[in-house]
């Protein structure tokens, strides 16, 4: 309908190669003025290199950018920002120590010349956030806000620089239901204003929920463009994969569990001196079967990663038990539960889980080193290259080869190397933690096939999500929690997710289905 | 897709080159080496012969094994700074020690402190926590206070550098300096260590990430106490070659090789903020400040001139290597 309109941004034959890849192969995109545009793909698709070019943050190999009418050529993100671009990229960019304001007007703070007028400061800070709906004191550290509260930042800095442009790379991958309602308040607003917003993300049904036009590309090349409202979820995976995709969210058939594998009786926490902002857990008991894949639903700050975290021996309790196979242990590392036969995939890849600047191989082995040891000495890496491609198979990881560094990957085949490192380790007891956060639909199917086979195979799964369809589709029974407690208890065939989110929201333990 | 590929093969020259060196990062190393060889050679015609090469290798050696202490800490995302009083404490105990009780117990006396020390450095930063920067430093000091009281207990014995060390740090046999025979064991170790070990690995886990390699079951302490104990024991053994190759020991020994030993690891492209780098290029980085010091040496510049010279080429080598080899 906007077809004739002259775009605000035109980027044509965008290619890109890193050694051994070909990220982007003569890519085109086009956005039209006061538009939400979806850039979608499968991951490694190059979506996140081709918003690094627009960015000025990676330089292309050959291609062209109009914006505005003008052809431009950024030097650096600096320059692309003076132009009316800003990037929100997949990994914040924030510094955590400075406060809100620092952090929104860095590098532009008002004030007599070196000097900072800091209450000049504050002031302007607010009066961007409080159009966003953070309402904070602008001199509160960043590290001691959520998640969203930290993207919301992220946008207040975008419109501080007069943007019209906001790009956003996969906004929505680490925020809960309620949160991303109220991004996509924010986002129809700046649309509203005449900002275009290019948007990324693996949920699809926010792009037919807030997008108007949509390009997708797949291995680097562009296989179709429009307008959403021309076309359905169904119509844009397959242009996204190439092929048809049924199998979406397939339940499995239980078989039947065997005997508890894991359970935890009254564990407690309660906030600390050191730790203030921890949430506690009160009195939380559940326990997970042989061959059974127990889902925790909550949202956040429920307590569910708390729990696992003590499970695994990450972070200490004050009372309560763990038993593995009915005999009380004494977990006080993670090392303590790798011995015993626990696996966790922590919820946040990059600070948790990966060593971005090592290879492939290393990272997908650490937690089995022992187990690739010759002669207890050193590593076997004939074996340890046999892992690396069993998995790539396995998850069909996109990559250049075992020596890739890990960094190099796109989002979501980070997020398989992690899921291999438990894989690889054949774990009794396997926590997973939001285990397909900015993982594509088909791989997304791909890692819930590979959770049932896990169960299949006698493995105790722990599966927590923010994700309810998720939930409900890898869940043989599902326990819900709210503030530090466990708040109910159902089996998967009497679930539904209004169910489930009344009882992520009761107050009291009363209930259970 | 009306626009299509204009194809890998355009990518630019200086672009495939820095592919090139980022995929080796020790090509441009290699030739910087060259390069000061050739100036050298150019400055002084005939200086670069076979002995000019087995007497750099001499001094390069005790330098490049204090390298691989730093280079070890730092991809741990550490620091080193009592490898000096270590090698000095080890030289100086030697050469008061081997005379009397022959050079087995000398030398096993001599790097009694090198273990305390280490095993103090690990428990502080990998238990308690301390900043390595200060831990090592700390306990630095405490050696060399040390070392002074200890100087006043064997005043009347007086030094003597024993001859089997004298043999190894200044000896040549057949054009090759006797200090390979300990260096190339020791390099040996260190290159093994660092790519083949388990070990090896979780240095560069924990330089790289620490809390992630926690959470994939790495024992912190364990780590770190290994790695500090490792690192002192092989600056005491520098130390030990050292004395040898000066031949004068003192107080203040070792110290002028404190800071072109982080240099030296800094140079050969391990970064330290910890995750990156490797021994090879240490070496090189080794080889390449021992060049650099002889090549001012022969300009006959004052002593001043000559630091801020060396100082300067540092930063700049580092700064260009980085440019290099880093890909955008
Ligand atoms: N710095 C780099 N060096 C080498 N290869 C890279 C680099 N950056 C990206 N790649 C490769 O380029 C391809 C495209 O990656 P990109 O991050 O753009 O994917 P994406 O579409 O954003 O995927 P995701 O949905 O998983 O985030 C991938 O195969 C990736 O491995
Ligand atoms: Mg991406």
């Amino acid at each position: 309908m906007d077809g004739e309109v002259r775009p605000l941004l035109r980027m044509a034959g965008i290619a890109k190669s890193f050694p051994g890849v070909r990220a982007l192969d003569g890519v085109d995109l086009e956005v039209a003025g006061g538009e939400i545009h979806a850039l979608l793909g499968e991951n490694g698709a190059g979506k996140s290199t081709l918003l690094k070019i627009l960015a000025g943050a990676q330089s292309p190999d050959s291609g062209s950018i109009t914006f505005d009418g003008k052809t431009m050529s950024f030097a650096n993100p600096h320059a692309a920002q003076r132009a009316g671009i800003v990037t929100i990229y997949q990994e914040f960019t924030l510094a955590p120590d400075m406060s809100i304001a620092e952090n929104v007007f860095i590098g532009r703070e008002p004030g007599p010349g070196p000097f900072v007028n800091w209450s000049k400061l504050a002031a302007d800070t607010a009066a961007i956030t409080r159009g966003i709906g953070l309402e904070r004191n602008p001199m509160t550290l960043v590290r001691d806000l959520s998640v969203a509260e930290q993207q919301l930042v992220e946008i207040a800095r975008a419109l501080s620089m007069n943007s019209r442009l906001i790009v956003m790379d996969e906004p929505t991958s680490a925020l809960s239901l309620a949160e991303v309602d109220k991004l996509f308040a924010i986002v129809r607003k700046l649309k509203a204003d005449g900002i275009s917003v290019i948007f990324v993300t693996h949920r699809l049904e926010e792009v037919i929920e807030i997008c108007d036009r949509y390009t997708v590309l797949r291995d680097g090349r562009n296989v179709g463009a429009g307008a959403v409202a021309d076309v359905t979820i169904d119509d844009i995976i397959r242009l996204m994969v190439g092929r048809e995709i049924t199998t979406l969210f397939a339940h499995r058939e239980a078989g039947e569990p065997g005997e508890v594998a894991l359970a935890v009786e009254g564990l407690t926490r309660r906030r600390t001196a050191q730790d203030p902002h921890a949430t506690e857990l009160r009195d939380v008991s559940l326990s997970v079967r042989r061959g059974e894949i127990l889902g925790i639903a909550g949202l956040v700050g429920a307590g569910r990663t708390e729990t696992a975290r003590a499970i695994f021996g990450a972070d200490p309790f004050d009372t309560g038990r763990v038993l593995i196979d009915g005999q009380p242990v004494d977990i006080r590392s993670p090392r303590d539960a790798i011995e015993r036969g626990i696996g966790l995939v922590p919820e946040d890849r990059k600070l948790q889980a990966l060593f971005l600047t090592q290879a492939i191989r290393t990272n997908m082995s650490i937690a089995a080193l022992d187990r690739l040891d010759l002669f207890g000495i050193f590593v076997d890496e004939r074996k340890e290259r046999g892992l690396v491609d069993e998995f790539k198979k396995l998850l069909n990881i996109r990559m250049a080869g075992p020596e890739q560094a890990v960094g190099n990957l796109s989002g979501g085949n980070q997020q398989k190397v992690v899921l291999a490192r438990w894989l690889a380790l054949r774990p009794k007891v396997l926590i997973v933690d939001e285990p397909t956060r900015g993982i594509d639909v088909g791989a997304k199917v791909e890692v819930h096939n590979l959770l049932f086979e896990m169960a299949k195979s006698g493995i105790a799964v722990i599966a927590i999500s923010s994700e309810l369809p998720e939930v409900l589709a890898v869940s043989d029974r599902i326990v819900t929690m709210r503030e530090g407690r466990v708040t109910g208890e159902v089996m998967r065939a009497d679930a539904t997710q209004e169910k489930l989110m009344a009882m992520m929201t009761l107050t009291s333990t009363a209930a259970a289905a | 897709m009306s626009v299509t590929a204009a194809g890998a093969e355009a990518v630019p020259l200086g672009k495939r080159i820095r592919r090139f060196m980022s995929d080796r990062p020790l090509v441009p190393l290699v030739i910087l080496l060259v390069l000061l060889v050739v100036a050298l050679q150019i400055l002084r015609p005939g200086i670069v012969n076979e002995r000019w090469i087995a007497n750099t290798v001499k001094f390069a050696i005790p330098l490049a094994i204090l390298a691989g202490c730093q280079t070890m800490t730092m991809l741990t995302g550490g620091i080193d700074l009592s490898v000096s009083t270590v090698a000095t404490m080890a030289a100086f105990i030697v050469s008061t020690q081997a005379v009397e009780h022959g050079p087995v117990i000398g030398v096993a006396l001599a790097l009694l402190p090198a273990v305390l020390i280490g095993l103090a450095n690990g428990i502080g930063v990998g238990i308690f926590r301390v900043h390595p920067l200060i831990m090592t430093l700390g306990t630095s000091l405490v050696g060399i206070g040390c070392l002074q009281v200890y100087q006043r207990t064997v005043i009347a014995t007086g030094t003597k550098v024993p001859a089997f060390l004298s043999w190894l740090g200044t000896g040549v046999t057949g054009g090759f300096p006797n200090a390979l025979l300990l260096f190339i064991p020791v390099a040996s170790l260190i290159l093994f260590v660092l790519n083949r070990t388990g070990f090896g690995r979780l240095l560069y886990a924990v330089g790289d990430n620490e809390r992630a390699a926690r959470l994939s079951g790495v024992v912190y302490w364990k780590v770190i106490l290994a790695l500090y104990v490792g690192s002192s024991l092989l600056a005491g053994v520098a130390g030990l070659l050292y004395v040898g190759l000066i031949k004068a020991p003192s107080l203040s020994l070792a110290d002028p090789l404190l800071l072109p030993s982080v240099a030296a690891a800094v140079v050969g492209g391990t970064s330290i903020f910890g995750g990156r780098g490797g021994y090879t290029g240490t070496i090189l980085g080794a080889l390449i400040l021992t060049v650099l010091t002889t090549l001012l040496t022969i300009l006959q510049m004052p002593e001043g001139a000559r630091r801020i010279l060396f100082g300067l080429i540092v930063l700049l080598v580092t700064a260009a290597y980085l440019r290099i080899v880093e890909d955008r």
